[in-house]
């Protein structure tokens, strides 16, 4: 409360050594003229205190979003592909030993993205996305589905050398992991850099 | 042969001032966009569509083409010109 006065007393002062005058009648009684004075001085005041005039702005609900889900991504997709890549290595079978590990890191990414969002949404109000959250979105997926593609094709040169099952699936997987990663990244270089 | 870099200028953070001092989160709640989305607006970072400009010059009070102000490098060549005077020389 005391900070405050001073901060009406400071303004009002500066206000008035400037010789600055309120707009209104010069006939009003001089009480109401300092009022006046202040509230000018202050709006002034807290217009170089507002926290939106400042460059950074804090992230959205929506780029908090992206950070999660590309640290899950990275986190429980990276780890299954670690695991099937050596699996693969070892014994390039069947692919029933893979199911159940990627049935796994399927429950693990929802239980990590719901947390995550639980957090996010305590720490920001959720918001509904915009305009412009869904143009970065369209244009990221655009730029990062050639990568999709390249392993579809990898995918179809493997049948052709006539590999496993377990490899091509896990190629389709890295392609669609590879993929979702650089849209998760040219989502949030977008956030930052605008476009 | 390179496509020209053009940019659409804008005068939102004066209006907001000039407007009891409105908020950038005040602002983003009457057009129904995000915080952010108003600071990159702001910032030229981030063209908006018609219809959002429309709604932001509707909530100035203000026509379109005072907020925003579609620039090219021309027209940033002409204007440059023009102030400096040479605009008049090359005029017959």
């Amino acid at each position: 409360m005391s900070i405050l006065h001073h901060g009406f007393g400071v303004a009002s002062a500066l206000a008035s050594s400037r010789g600055e005058e309120a707009d209104g009648d010069p006939d009003e009684p001089p009480h109401r003229m300092s009022t006046k004075l202040d509230k000018l001085a202050v709006s002034g005041m807290f217009d170089i205190m507002k926290p939106d005039e400042h460059p950074t702005v804090e992230n959205s609900f929506e780029e908090k979003s992206i950070w999660i889900q590309l640290a899950a991504m990275l986190l429980v997709f990276g780890g299954y592909l670690i695991v099937a890549g050596t699996m693969l290595v070892r014994d390039a079978g069947a692919i029933g030993p893979f199911i159940p590990l990627l049935i796994a890191a399927t429950v693990l990414m929802i239980v990590v993205n719901v947390a995550g969002h639980a957090v996010a949404a305590v720490m920001t109000s959720p918001e509904d996305c915009d305009e412009r959250d869904r143009l970065i979105s369209w244009r990221s997926e655009a730029r990062s589905a050639w990568m999709l593609g390249a392993g579809v094709i990898i995918a179809i040169g493997c049948l052709a050398l006539s590999m496993t099952p377990a490899w091509i699936a896990n190629i389709l997987l890295l392609s669609m992991f590879l993929s979702q990663v650089i849209c998760y990244a040219l989502q949030l270089v977008s956030y930052r850099r605008g476009f | 042969m390179g496509r020209d870099k053009t940019r659409i200028r804008n005068r939102i953070r004066s209006l907001r001032r000039l407007a009891d001092g409105m908020t950038q989160q005040q602002l983003a709640d009457r057009i129904g966009v995000t915080r952010q989305t108003v600071n990159a607006i702001e910032g030229e970072k981030y063209s908006p569509s018609l219809e959002v400009a429309f709604r932001i010059a509707h909530t100035f009070g203000q026509p379109l083409q005072d907020v925003f102000e579609y620039e090219t490098p021309r027209s940033v060549a002409e204007t440059a010109d023009a102030r400096s005077g040479k605009s008049d020389s090359t005029e017959p």
